[in-house]
């Protein structure tokens, strides 16, 4: 039990006096999984709409195939992405191994059927009368999309933040593709697991305490979101 | 004669198997205010939807002025606005609700006045509801917001499908005010429909009913449905266990479809009618009295074992013999007043 508690309350020091090397893990996360959501709202709120409002051959095909990608492992994205950007692999000339865009393009394809699918299932699950009401007035194709993205605001931001839960906890990729460099590429999740492997507690709780306060303000702002998307109906 | 916004012709929508709307001929002309009366999936709803163009019927034609229902411009739609039942307000403050068609339309310009001027149409004070959010009205301000925001735009052409479903009855006149506003100023046509038949009665020009989809070739309430039964060449329909009315069975009743009576083919009076053959004698007990101001009728509601039947008499009928509720009376009417509703207008 010592061990516990004194990793705690050196955890609590290291939180305190910004220690270099935590701050250094909590930058590196927080840039890799707001970039990587970013680029997966860019990319797959159109999708996920497309996917949701309109009605075209081969929809049901590729709304199941974005669900079943909900559940993919991260270590599976991670091979995949290593397979493309190592040396050997397509991209391998662009020297993404090892770096920061490395884990960004891994994150954004994790965080993407996400996106897309729960994004779609919003557009998919948007009553009627909504539909109906803004087509009363008589809108073009674009008045309509840009008219049912706003009203569906608060449960496509909450798509975004679940996304990001999802991101932000990831050690899959990360390792993988990151290698847990110190400075450089070593984020929370990657920096737990060494710390904890080398026995240094300490780190490895305070980056958990900051880990789980993320996970709190995402799921606090979820709640909030959810409550608002409530209302409004 | 005034020009037609509406003719329809052999409009048919089947959901399924099932067809929910049929009509042979309807035409609307402008500036009128159509009631639509009917029961609980009578098809007025469908009815409304495809005439603001937000569902297209399987066949048949539909023209609204002059054009086609599949080459109507988006400018001329626009023409049109319709208020669905349990109105959705936008996520947005009440004033951006009312902005929103207007913006649409590319007519925000100096919208403040209109905005102010459709609020107080529906009896709210813009200072009070401009800035209120959407989850802070009531029921009957959502109901009334809704409107404001279709009359905002100075619709040629207003559809209400059950308008007054969330208002209580001081809400109501202003309603009818602001409808009456928007026909008698700006020539809007309004299309209503409605089980308030009262209210309707007050507010429409012409009223027509519809009943499992098809137009009746007269606007009744008496709809009577259930179960007959035949005896030698005859139907009996039981009103209770010692009263009953019969028909031939040549008719082809539906029991679904029911039969029909015009409530002015029936006949009220204190003293029991001398029933001929050819007429239905019954008694009953009248439930409500009700003014019908417009034609200053009074239509009487008179309960029969387990059925209603409404009746309307003049209003010098009605002085004569002071008929109250709870009031024992006599009911008669033709047999050939028994339409059965197969045949369309």
């Amino acid at each position: 039990m010592d061990f516990i508690l004194s990793g705690l309350k050196e955890a609590l020091w290291l939180l305190i006096n910004l220690d270099p090397e935590t701050i250094s893990a909590i930058d590196v996360t927080l840039k890799s999984s707001t970039l990587s959501i970013i680029f997966s709202i860019i990319i797959g709120l159109p999708l996920g709409f497309c996917l949701g409002f309109f009605n075209f051959p081969g929809r049901k095909a590729l709304k199941l195939l974005s669900d079943t990608l909900l559940a993919i492992p991260t270590v599976v994205v991670g091979l995949i992405v290593y397979a493309f950007i190592s040396n050997r692999g397509p991209f391998g000339s662009y020297e993404l191994l090892y770096t920061l865009p490395g884990i960004v393009i891994g994150q954004t394809l994790l965080a993407l059927p996400i996106i897309v699918s729960l994004s779609a299932t919003a557009v998919e699950g948007m009553e009627k009368k909504l539909y109906l009401t803004l087509a009363s007035f008589g809108l073009t194709t674009i008045q309509m999309i840009q008219s049912v993205v706003w009203e569906l605001r608060h449960a496509l931001v909450a798509v975004a933040v679940a996304a990001y839960g999802r991101v932000v906890a990831e050690v899959g990729i990360a390792m993988m593709i990151g290698g847990n460099i110190k400075w450089f590429t070593r984020t929370i999740t990657t920096a737990i697991s060494l710390e904890t492997n080398k026995g240094e507690f300490a780190t490895g709780i305070a980056l958990g305490i900051v880990l789980i306060s993320i996970a709190f303000l995402l799921n606090f702002m979820l709640f909030f979101l959810k409550k608002r998307a409530r209302i409004a109906v | 004669m005034k020009p037609f916004v509406y003719e329809l012709q052999n409009l048919r929508t089947l959901y399924g198997e099932k067809p929910v709307l049929d009509i042979h001929s309807l035409k609307v002309e402008e500036g009128e205010i159509l009631g639509l009366v009917g029961s609980n999936g009578s098809g007025k709803s469908t009815l409304l939807r495809h005439l603001a163009f937000l569902e297209a019927a399987q066949s048949g034609k539909l023209q609204y002025c002059g054009l086609d229902a599949t080459s109507i411009p988006l400018s001329i739609r626009r023409d049109i606005s319709i208020l669905l039942p349990e109105p959705y307000l936008l996520k947005r403050t009440v004033r951006e609700n009312l902005l929103f068609g207007l913006k649409v339309r590319g007519e925000a310009h100096n919208s403040d006045q209109r905005i102010h001027e459709a609020l107080e149409l529906v009896g709210l004070l813009p200072k009070k509801f401009m800035h209120r959010a959407w989850h802070e009205l009531s029921s009957g301000e959502t109901q009334r917001v809704a409107l404001a925001s279709r009359l905002v735009l100075r619709p040629k052409t207003l559809l209400l499908d059950e308008p007054t479903n969330s208002l209580d009855y001081s809400g109501i006149p202003q309603f009818t005010d602001a409808i009456l506003h928007a026909n008698r100023e700006w020539g809007t046509t309004v299309i209503i429909a409605s089980h308030d038949l009262l209210w309707l009665s007050e507010i429409a020009t012409r009223k027509i009913g519809l009943h499992f989809g098809r137009l009746m070739d007269f606007s009744t309430t008496n709809l009577i449905v259930g179960k007959w039964r035949e005896k030698d060449d005859e139907r009996f329909f039981d009103f209770d266990e010692t009263q009953s009315m019969s028909l031939p069975k040549s008719y082809r009743i539906g029991e679904k479809r029911g039969v029909a009576i015009n409530p002015r083919d029936i006949s009220i009076s204190l003293t029991p009618f001398e029933c001929k053959e050819d007429l239905i004698c019954l008694t009953g007990i009248i439930r409500d009295v009700l003014h019908l101001t417009k034609t200053n009728e009074i239509s009487l509601k008179i309960v029969i074992g387990n059925h209603v039947l409404e009746c309307i008499e003049s209003f010098e009928y009605f002085e004569r013999y002071h008929f109250y509720p709870s009031q024992n009376v006599s009911v008669s009417f033709a047999k050939s007043a028994i339409k059965v509703p197969s045949k369309e207008a």
